[in-house]
């Protein structure tokens, strides 16, 4: 769990309790293999999962084929906190590379909400960005073109994983083919090869292998119209 | 299922796949040709008002052989008024 109070101490002081209290919630832990889906859709949920090694999405399948990931996530994340409440989720959650993950029992973190107000505020705090990342999604698939779209994509990647450490020198590992980045941004393969060309064209960032390259942060932010409000980097205490 | 690399070249410059993706067949192929020639062309469209015909998706076998072309003007129908 050093991953996730990593996550959390980037925006909240965590006490030692806490800490104590957090380390506490997972009964156990699983992985699971590149492409193996985690939740499916409507499964009834017992447990909520805290992604520890790799990288997930979530996303909807539609009945035409194509595939829409609605949000990725990065270790530290909750990928599922929302189904404590919700009970099944209306997407699935796949692992995109191989993954790592701890499962916390749905009655431990009732007994959290009972024992530990605090940390159902930052909690709830965590379900609060998860919506907002998830306007700036919808934002980016509305109105940002290709480019900017793709831009913002790795900016906001940049960040959330500069937050647990895993930006070294601009570079960071994200292990999306080319269908999965088209499947974030509503593209095909062909067409995110593309965009990538014309964003490695203008010497701002490249993705080669599953890694990406920043080359100038700043240049890629303004591209991508990137403002990182929506990520709550220095929120007020809770 | 086949492997192929379907690489991009119109007046914007050349977009080499290096990741290539598998699909049923041949015919899987061009159709994912035809879909991105579509995206690609909107995209454009809606960004600069111009629709550039002069493109083609270049599909290649897991060897690197260049094994079928889709043209542009082949993913689109225009209708012009009289």
């Amino acid at each position: 769990m050093d991953i996730h109070l990593k996550r959390l101490r980037a925006r909240f002081e965590i006490s030692a309790e806490e800490e104590a209290f957090i380390r506490a919630l997972p009964d156990r832990t699983e992985t699971y293999r590149a492409d193996q889906t985690a939740v499916r859709t409507g499964q009834p949920l017992t447990h909520s999962t805290v992604l520890l090694e790799g990288v997930m999405a979530r996303h909807r399948d539609l009945s035409s084929g194509t595939r829409q990931v609605t949000e990725i996530h990065v270790p530290g994340d909750f990928t599922d906190l929302h189904g404590f409440t919700l009970k099944r989720l209306d997407h699935d959650v796949v692992a995109l590379s191989a993954c790592k993950v701890a499962l916390i029992p749905h009655e431990r973190l009732w007994r959290m909400m009972e024992e530990q107000p605090r940390l159902t505020r930052i909690y709830w705090f965590g379900t609060n960005l998860d919506a907002a990342v998830h306007r700036e999604w919808v934002v980016s698939m509305g109105r940002r073109q290709g480019m900017a779209r793709m831009a913002h994509l790795f900016c906001e990647m940049y960040i959330r994983l500069g937050l647990v450490g895993l930006v070294d020198g601009g570079r960071y590992e994200l292990p999306l083919s080319q269908l999965e980045l088209g499947e974030c941004l509503g593209m095909t393969a062909v067409h995110a090869n593309r965009t990538l060309q014309q964003l490695r064209d203008s010497g701002t960032v490249e993705f080669r292998e599953g890694t990406v390259s920043v080359c100038d942060f700043q240049a890629l932010a303004d591209i991508a119209d990137f403002r990182p409000d929506y990520l709550y980097l220095k929120p007020p205490p809770l | 299922m086949p492997k192929f690399f379907l690489h991009v070249a119109n007046s914007a410059g050349f977009a080499q796949d290096r990741e290539g993706a598998d699909y049923a067949d041949l015919d899987g192929a061009r159709r994912e040709a035809v879909r991105s020639i579509r995206s690609i062309l909107a995209e454009e469209l809606k960004q600069g008002g111009t629709v550039d015909l002069r493109g083609r998706v270049e599909i290649a076998d897991e060897g690197g052989m260049l094994i079928a072309s889709v043209e542009f003007p082949s993913a689109v129908r225009v209708v012009e008024p009289e």
